[in-house]
């Protein structure tokens, strides 16, 4: 326990240390909902909308980032095998670089809501404001899931490069900067198997914005992509480790 | 070091978060926020209202609390749990369903007025067809609480010169002797496309006025009906013709026979066949002279909340003798008969027939309908789910789960009564409250200056404001023509009268723009001069919209001043007052007459 807080108090330290990396991804998702949810919207109704897809574009930063890059990063400088031959559990490293990420994509969601709520207009019961909040911050895991696979395979160059394209890919296939429905139906399919269109769905389906189908079944589509992932990452993991 | 680090990041995004979350904007219906709920912004909080007798349509139970929303009765029970619903203590109050007044003609403001007094449905028995799309439009508005609901005959079934064309609307009459299905099927046709939700025909072939359909004709009419799932009410206004409508299937007679006393095989036939019966004893009693409306009229309960219209409706005789072949004790113990033998009985008013006002009226019927025999709670389940079980309407006189809600809450904690329904305390069309409209609430004009109301030696316009003009019944689609105009200083009118109309007139009327209080003067007084006959100066009020009050004189070649007492206009509001008609007739006639000086008199 005493090695994951330290652990953990150490990733922290060193994303404060570095704010150039830190500023951008909490506050660039902000500044786009700024944009296309309060400023570009003419209907008057999409500050709603959007506020449950970009909540999830919010939380897609740091996790996939953070572990993507990170991770490639560190197992790149030989930190990861070091870590291996320190006393510290192994599940240290990964626990507290998951922490970590859920108090940035927990920050990063602040700033949304607040510019949701006094400038879109955006008004929701506190239960509905605390449930978003938790749907969102749950957002992190299939996501980190996702960046450590990448981490594990990739190098610090290649992450960075996959990373991006993975991301960007996720958030317009799954919606989340423009809605599913806007798409041709071919893109629409392609949503379905994505991690980020069924968290905007639960998201929106909290919201009252569901297209008629039930949480259940994007729950399930998550669950079962995080199993997957999971596995995947897991077998990453002991692979680089023989290697 | 790191420690520290890790705990005060803790913390800092921890009291972050809580205080981003707990500072959000809320909407206003907090309460009842679930996940399901949101972003329908017009979900409308529910209404509980506790420990509440209620009357169900069938019977009395309770105290109960009831639950309401969305236009709906969620829930009922012993005891319903708060959660943050807003709560009206019902304790010492009835809850009963929204009456339904199952005989009227809808004209009008008739609809706000059913509304007034808590009647929250209305059927018509006849009225222009025209109206019926809005109606069907507006009676399935789950929202709206300024008007009752209408179900609606449209149209009705009668010959030309029938009993239903003397009224000014066009009537889409049946020809007498007609055998041919073909004729009466596209007649219904008609009827379905206009939207009726049953037909009504009139039946009195016995009667001394006007022609009527005659048997064949009728039956067929029921038959072909009965094929398209049309229910078929009659007017019959004999028990013989009852009789043999009876025989033919009709499901139901909107007024009770006022003319022998049914014998034991007719009741024991309408029992066994099923019809329903209105007896509409409030028209019967108006027919006979009962002055039941009058003391309705005077009512504490209910004054205070009928426009200067409705008191003058209800002021109002039918006819200025007894009709013959009405005799209201007769039509009192026929209702008796059928209501012992199991008959259902239906409270109907015929309103607005004079004596008789919308919505008011009804509890009138109620009142009499228990002096004919019906149990306090039957006269009940006559003005609820007696109607709406006979016309086959969903969710309305009942008071249960999934129910409408179209309620009345009175200030009475037994109903023991038989004017009990008048004591109204709230009334609810579709979950929202109506807002009663009082007369006081109206009455807000400024006092008439000066006593003259026409100078004629200045011209067709009075200082005070009174603008003289002709006035006669072609404005009703009458044959009646006058015309005008100002000779040595005095009103000269050049009037015909024709008898075409069931209330001609020709003269001369005096309007004010805006409606004046002329309640501190007491007398009419003009002089006139014409050809010989009978005459009338007519009241008008700003609510006036039917029927003025009136009041005759004579007039002859000679110069007279006539004098009229403003109390003998009957239900002449004179808070209100917007102009006087002296007019010809109702004798035909062609009548040339002088007129000057009119005035007011303390």
């Amino acid at each position: 326990m005493n090695a994951l807080i330290n652990e953990t108090g150490a990733e922290l330290l060193k994303a404060i240390r570095a704010p150039e990396f830190t500023l951008p991804t909490l506050l660039m998702p902000c500044a786009f909902y700024s944009i296309f949810g309060i400023m570009l919207d003419n209907s008057g109704n999409n500050a709603l909308y959007l506020l449950a897809t970009y909540g999830v574009f919010a939380v897609m930063g740091p996790s996939i980032f953070g572990f993507g890059v990170g991770v490639a990063n560190e197992r790149d400088r030989g930190w990861l095998e070091l870590k291996r031959a320190a006393p510290a559990p192994t599940y240290s490293y990964i626990s507290a670089k998951l922490i970590t990420t859920l108090f940035f994509t927990a920050t990063a969601l602040m700033p949304i809501y607040l510019v949701a709520g006094n400038l879109g207009g955006v008004e929701l019961p506190r239960v509905i404001w605390v449930s978003l909040f938790l749907v969102h911050l749950s957002a992190t895991i299939p996501f980190v899931l996702i960046g450590l696979c990448l981490g594990l395979r990739l190098s610090s160059g290649g992450a960075v490069a996959i990373s991006n394209i993975l991301f960007l890919g996720l958030a317009i296939l799954g919606g989340l900067w423009f809605p599913v429905f806007l798409f041709p139906s071919v893109m629409q399919n392609i949503a379905a198997f994505t991690p980020s269109f069924h968290m905007a769905e639960l998201s929106l389906a909290l919201l009252g914005k569901s297209n008629g189908q039930s949480g259940l079944s994007n729950f399930l589509s998550i669950l079962v992509m995080s199993l997957l992932f999971f596995a995947l990452a897991l077998w990453s993991w002991s692979r680089q480790q023989r290697s | 070091m790191l420690r520290k680090t890790f705990f005060i990041s803790l913390i800092v995004t921890i009291a972050l978060v809580s205080i981003v979350l707990f500072s959000l904007p809320t909407p206003p219906l907090e309460a009842i926020g679930s996940s399901e709920k949101v972003g329908e912004t017009q979900s409308q909080q529910s209404l509980l209202i506790s420990n509440v007798t209620i009357f169900n349509g069938k019977s009395f139970q309770g105290p109960l609390d009831l639950e309401l929303q969305n236009g709906v009765i969620r829930n009922i029970s012993t005891t319903i749990k708060r959660n943050g619903q807003r709560v009206l203590e019902g304790k010492g109050k009835v809850v009963i369903p929204g009456l339904i007044d199952a005989h009227t003609h809808s004209f009008g403001d008739a609809l706000s007025s059913a509304l007034n007094f808590g009647v929250t449905t209305q059927i018509d028995m006849f009225s222009s067809p025209e109206l019926l799309s809005s109606t069907i439009k507006q009676r399935s508005d789950r929202t709206q609480h300024a008007k009752a609901d209408l179900f609606s005959a449209g149209m009705l079934a009668t010959v030309e010169g029938g009993h239903g064309t003397q009224f000014g609307i066009k009537v889409d009459t049946i020809s007498s002797l007609n055998n041919n299905s073909n004729d009466i099927d596209q007649w219904l046709e008609r009827r379905i496309q206009e939207g009726s939700d049953f037909i009504k025909i009139v039946y009195m072939p016995y009667s001394r006025y006007g022609k009527s359909l005659d048997r064949v004709t009728a039956a067929k009419i029921i038959a072909r009906a009965h094929k398209k799932n049309l229910k078929v009410v009659a007017h019959i206004s004999s028990l013989k013709a009852a009789r043999e409508l009876l025989e033919d299937d009709i499901d139901g007679f909107v007024h009770i026979f006022a003319d022998e006393i049914a014998d034991p095989q007719f009741v024991e036939q309408a029992k066994t066949k099923g019809i329903f019966i209105i007896p509409t004893l409030s028209i019967i009693a108006s027919a006979t002279q009962e002055r039941f409306a009058s003391i309705l009229a005077a009512d504490t309960l209910v004054a205070p909340f009928l426009s200067s219209y409705q008191k003058q409706q209800l002021n109002a005789k039918l006819s200025e003798q007894a009709i013959p072949g009405f005799d209201f004790d007769i039509a009192k113990q026929n209702t008796k008969l059928l209501y012992q033998a199991g008959v259902p009985i239906l409270a109907g008013s015929d309103a607005p027939n004079p004596g008789t006002s919308y919505g008011v009226s009804l509890h009138q019927e109620i009142e009499l309908l228990q002096q004919a025999g019906l149990s306090l709670v039957d006269s009940l389940r006559a003005a609820t789910s007696n109607v709406a079980n006979s016309f086959d309407i969903k969710g309305i006189g009942t008071i249960t789960k999934g129910a409408k809600a179209d309620f009345i809450i009175l200030s009475t904690d037994t109903f023991e009564h038989s004017t009990s329904s008048r004591n109204i305390y709230q009334i609810y069309k579709n979950g929202e409250l109506v807002t009663r409209t009082s007369a006081q609430a109206t009455r807000q004009t400024s006092a008439i200056e000066g006593a003259n109301l026409s100078q004629f030696d200045q011209g067709l316009v009075s200082t005070t404001g009174i603008t003289w003009s002709k006035t006669d019944d072609s404005v009703t689609n009458g044959k009646s023509h006058s015309r005008i105009f100002i000779k040595d200083g005095i009103l000269n009118v050049e009037a015909t009268v024709d008898s075409g109309f069931i209330f001609p007139w020709a003269g001369a009327n005096g309007f004010a723009p805006q409606a004046r209080d002329i309640s501190r003067f007491k007398r009419l007084q003009f002089n006139i001069r014409g050809s010989q006959g009978e005459y009338r100066a007519m009241m008008f009020a700003k609510s006036t919209t039917g029927a003025p009050p009136v009041q005759t004189f004579t007039v002859s070649d000679q110069w007279s001043q006539v004098r009229l007492d403003l109390d003998k206009f009957i239900g002449a509001d004179t808070h209100n007052f917007i102009g006087v008609a002296v007019v010809a007739g109702p004798t035909a006639g062609t009548y040339k007459y002088q007129l000057d000086d009119v005035k007011l008199l303390p």
